[in-house]
């Protein structure tokens, strides 16, 4: 992921659109994929990422250059998702979303026949996901997708790097786990 | 090191790449000389496979729908404003007690000033009645 020059978002928290789309296009990859995560749901992925990009937009003129842009983008996100989760979760129980499968599929059959593999791999691991705590899930994303260090899942959640570590550590024992109990079932 | 904590090490640090390089041969020693750790290591899940979905272009346009709304607000809707404000502040003290007593004094204090204002109104009537 590249930086947004200071240059954009000085433009953009003057309200140029342009620079705006610019900052939008830099991230909304990172911020839909981590909503989808959290939230297990493309429409609520949706409403998290608007949710998300309004609070940046709204709050870029606070926005102190002496932080990463990225780690602060991250966050917000992250903390939108996981407090929508929050209160979807006393509004109602989960329920299979097929668009989110829809998507899946149709990005699954646009690879080649060796990664069938991978993708019920993929598939598998998915469903496992959805098994772990949302703060334990969103450790081992920051850490496994995005490529995050301690440092920076501290940066961006706020817990001390203990916490990062034991959450870590409890979705990974919990993939194992479920992973094993798959494997004996079949 | 005992093998609760290598294996505690293997599924965080050694894995994530957080380890000096003196700490990464120590542990790769132990697990050579140890079963249980090497068996430990080898049911660790690998973790790929995961595809990034592009967010539908909608998306883009409501919010850019959102933004030109918000721009032709004459100064910025306050009453949104402070409702986002009281919003993020629920949001940090998540504990129910405290939002619950925060949340009853906004409500007091917004009652009190819309009393105010009706005091107020009333106050300017009178005085016009005695200019009449
Ligand atoms: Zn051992």
């Amino acid at each position: 992921m590249g930086e947004i020059s200071s240059e954009i978002l000085t433009r953009a928290s003057n309200g140029d659109i342009k620079s705006f789309e610019q900052v939008y296009h830099e991230f909304s990859d990172f911020v839909y994929n981590i909503s989808i995560k959290i939230t297990s749901n493309s429409h609520d992925a949706e409403e998290v990422t608007q949710d998300t990009f309004m609070k940046i937009y709204r709050k870029l003129k606070t926005f102190g250059f002496c932080s990463s842009f990225k780690t602060w983008v991250y966050g917000i996100a992250v903390n939108t998702a996981i407090n929508y989760q929050r209160s979807s979760i006393k509004k109602e129980s989960q329920q299979v979303d097929f668009e989110t499968i829809a998507l899946t599929l149709k990005c699954n059959t646009a690879t080649a026949e060796d990664n069938i593999i991978e993708q019920e791999d993929s598939a598998q691991l998915d469903s496992l996901l959805k098994e772990l705590k949302p703060e334990h899930r969103v450790c081992l994303i920051l850490r496994e997708i995005e490529g995050l260090s301690y440092s920076e899942i501290v940066g961006i959640l706020f817990i001390p790097v203990n916490t990062v570590r034991s959450r870590l550590k409890r979705a990974r024992e919990a993939l194992m786990a479920g992973r094993e109990a798959i494997n004996n079932e079949l | 090191m005992n093998c609760k904590k290598i294996q505690e090490l293997l599924i965080t640090d050694y894995l994530d790449g957080e380890l000096d390089q003196v700490l990464c041969n120590r542990i790769q020693q132990h697990i050579s000389g140890c079963i249980h750790c090497r068996q430990f290591e080898e049911r660790i899940v690998p973790f790929h496979g995961i595809r990034h979905i592009e967010p539908p272009t909608r998306v883009w346009e409501n919010i850019c729908e959102k933004i030109t709304t918000e721009q032709m607000l004459p100064q910025g809707n306050w009453f949104e404003y402070l409702l986002e404000r009281l919003r993020e502040f629920l949001l940090i003290h998540r504990q129910p007690v405290f939002a619950t007593v925060t949340v009853f004094t906004i409500m007091v204090i917004a009652l009190m000033s819309i009393q105010g204002q009706i005091k107020t109104d009333t106050g300017g009537i009178v005085v016009e009645d005695f200019g009449l």
